[in-house]
């Protein structure tokens, strides 16, 4: 059976830089995989490519066995659930229209014309990211933290093999980053692959069963945290190391 | 209140200024003879007045409202901006740029439809443009900013055509043209419009899914599946077709495509997709309704809608603009 996400020798430049370099990654279904890497290093680059957001200047990229221009959008949509670092909505629509915007690569109606299965799938994502009490306020009217978990139920409400967030644990407090780590968690138990870059090397530890490390546009390590992250890696990519309460400049 | 109970309220509503529009306003004929003369009752001369005079000024302006309502409600869904309409994109501008020209060089001597003709050529030139200088990757802030380009280049165009005006009536069918007026418009200047509205209508329409998504920027659209290049295409184009059409029909009537979707959005729950009939009906009856009002006041001088428009419009748009937060963001 083909993997959710196949890339493999993946250059990409914006503006003449390259960002990404010759990159080769699988991702295996039931597995959170941590993306991590110093400020610029490509995280975000290599999950907008892995959208085809922008395009790759070499290699190539895979969704489930087949290639990413070979898909309308509306498939590629079916198959990979994203969570953009920006959590911006441009009208105060209500919450359960925002999650119900996760469906749209299934129909494409507002939250009270959704068919029930439909309906059922998005009031579940709401329930699970806790945000049932204000998914019927607009959500202008919303706190940051509050919308960040209504766009984290519109990319469970996809319910795509493959799942990629790009920090979705920033502006939540401490109860609620780790609830949403315990659903990614339970996306990936439930047979998805799960691609989340983070900040957070600690949580990275905590949460991933496998950890990617990016270093000025390359793979620098790649393999279960606690190898990926092992010291040297620490020293060299990041400029840290282990001390005594947590991370010391190296 | 949903979608279908609120665009049969304003349809409603919209059917009760065209019957207005048609039935009242005028010394000639009261009322009951007037919508006798509507409804093939009365006297030869009440019909004519009622049919054939202002039932198709008072659809001519239904129609235009509904036009340029439609045109706001799409561009403001796919700029993603409560302030963008027709004006916006210079849509507006270049149509009546077209429309001084044929007046300028007197082409209604070939041909009675080269007013209305160039008005939609350049209406439909200008999207070309922004489509090419844009070449499928421009983001909506390129767009707009062209959009003042060309407006300004227009405005300058029209300008100069007003200053070389070989004598007074030329300049002042130029200005009666831009200040924008639906009297004297018969069933063939709504029916040269007709398909040019139609096309626009559905072209609007099948973009309204993807407007919805682009609530999420351009970028989450994409990924939540929404083809964005088709959803800027069709909404460009249609709204050229609609605007292009409208100024053929009334010469420029600003502001009512900004004003109608900021009143209905509430009520469709800030959906840019459902947004979309119910500021055209919106849009209609306010400009029939604006028109019926400038017919009943008791100047000896009519005034233009064009002009009513900007007097009522211009304010509440500054108010808008006000309250928005983020505009451009």
């Amino acid at each position: 059976m083909s993997r959710p996400l196949e890339i493999s020798g993946l250059t990409v430049s914006l503006g003449g830089r390259t960002v990404l370099e010759d990159v080769d990654l699988a991702l295996e279904p039931g597995v959170v995989t941590g993306l991590v890497g110093p400020n610029g290093a490509g995280k975000t680059s290599l999950i907008r490519a892995a959208l085809g957001l922008v395009p790759a200047r070499l290699g190539e990229v895979r969704l489930a066995g087949r290639a990413l221009h070979e898909l309308t959008t509306r498939e590629r949509a079916r198959l990979a659930g994203y969570l953009p670092q920006s959590r911006s909505s441009a009208w105060a629509i209500r919450g359960h229209d925002l999650v119900a915007l996760g469906r749209f690569a299934w129909g494409g109606r507002p939250f009270e014309r959704l068919a029930a299965p439909e309906r059922a799938i998005v009031e579940r994502a709401i329930a699970r990211v806790d945000a049932s009490a204000y998914a019927h306020r607009p959500v202008t009217e919303l706190s940051g933290g509050e919308r960040a978990r209504l766009h984290l139920a519109r990319a469970l409400a996809a319910q795509a093999p493959l799942l990629m967030l790009d920090e979705p644990a920033s502006a939540l407090d401490p109860r609620h980053q780790i609830e949403a780590m315990t659903l990614l968690a339970e996306e990936a138990a439930s047979g998805r692959a799960v691609l989340v870059a983070l900040h957070d090397l600690a949580a990275a530890k905590r949460w991933c069963g496998r950890v990617v490390v990016l270093d000025g546009g390359k793979l620098a390590a790649d393999g279960p945290p606690e190898q990926a992250l092992r010291p040297e890696i620490l020293k060299s990519v990041f400029g840290v190391a282990e001390g005594p309460g947590g991370l010391i400049p190296a | 209140m949903t979608p279908l109970r609120l665009n049969l309220v304003l349809a409603a509503l919209g059917l009760l200024t065209v019957v207005a529009g048609t039935v009242l306003g005028g010394a000639v004929l009261p009322p009951g003879e007037a919508l006798a003369g509507l409804v093939f009752m009365g006297g030869e001369e009440a019909r004519i007045i009622a049919q054939e005079i202002r039932l198709p000024r008072a659809l001519a302006a239904f129609l235009i409202g509904g036009a340029l309502g439609l045109s706001g409600a799409a561009l403001q869904g796919l700029l993603r901006n409560p302030l963008a309409d027709p004006g916006v994109l210079g849509v507006s501008a270049m149509s009546a740029l077209g429309a001084v020209i044929a007046i300028y060089f007197n082409l209604a001597v070939i041909s009675v439809w080269m007013t209305p003709g160039l008005a939609v050529l350049f209406a439909l030139a200008a999207t070309a443009l922004l489509y090419a200088l844009g070449a499928g990757h421009a983001t909506t802030t390129q767009l707009v900013l062209v959009g003042v380009g060309l407006s300004s280049f227009a405005g300058a165009l029209t300008a100069l055509l007003m200053n070389l005006a070989p004598n007074p009536f030329t300049l002042s069918d130029l200005v009666n043209w831009l200040m924008g007026s639906v009297a004297n418009r018969s069933f063939a200047d709504i029916g040269f419009a007709a398909p040019f509205w139609l096309a626009g209508l559905v072209m609007v329409l099948c973009a309204g899914p993807g407007l919805r998504a682009l609530t999420l920027g351009e970028e989450g659209a994409a990924t939540a599946g929404a083809n964005v290049p088709r959803v800027r295409g069709l909404v460009i184009a249609g709204a050229a077709l609609l605007t292009g059409a409208s100024v053929a029909v009334a010469g420029a009537i600003g502001f009512v495509g900004i004003v109608a979707p900021h009143l209905v959005r509430p009520f469709v729950r800030h959906d840019a997709g459902d947004l979309l009939i119910p500021s055209a009906l919106a849009a209609g009856a306010v400009l029939a309704l604006a028109d019926l009002v400038i017919r009943l006041l008791p100047f000896t001088i009519e005034l233009k809608l064009g002009v009513a428009a900007a007097l009522v419009g211009a304010p509440a748009f500054i108010w808008i603009a006000a309250r928005s937060r983020g505009i451009g963001a």
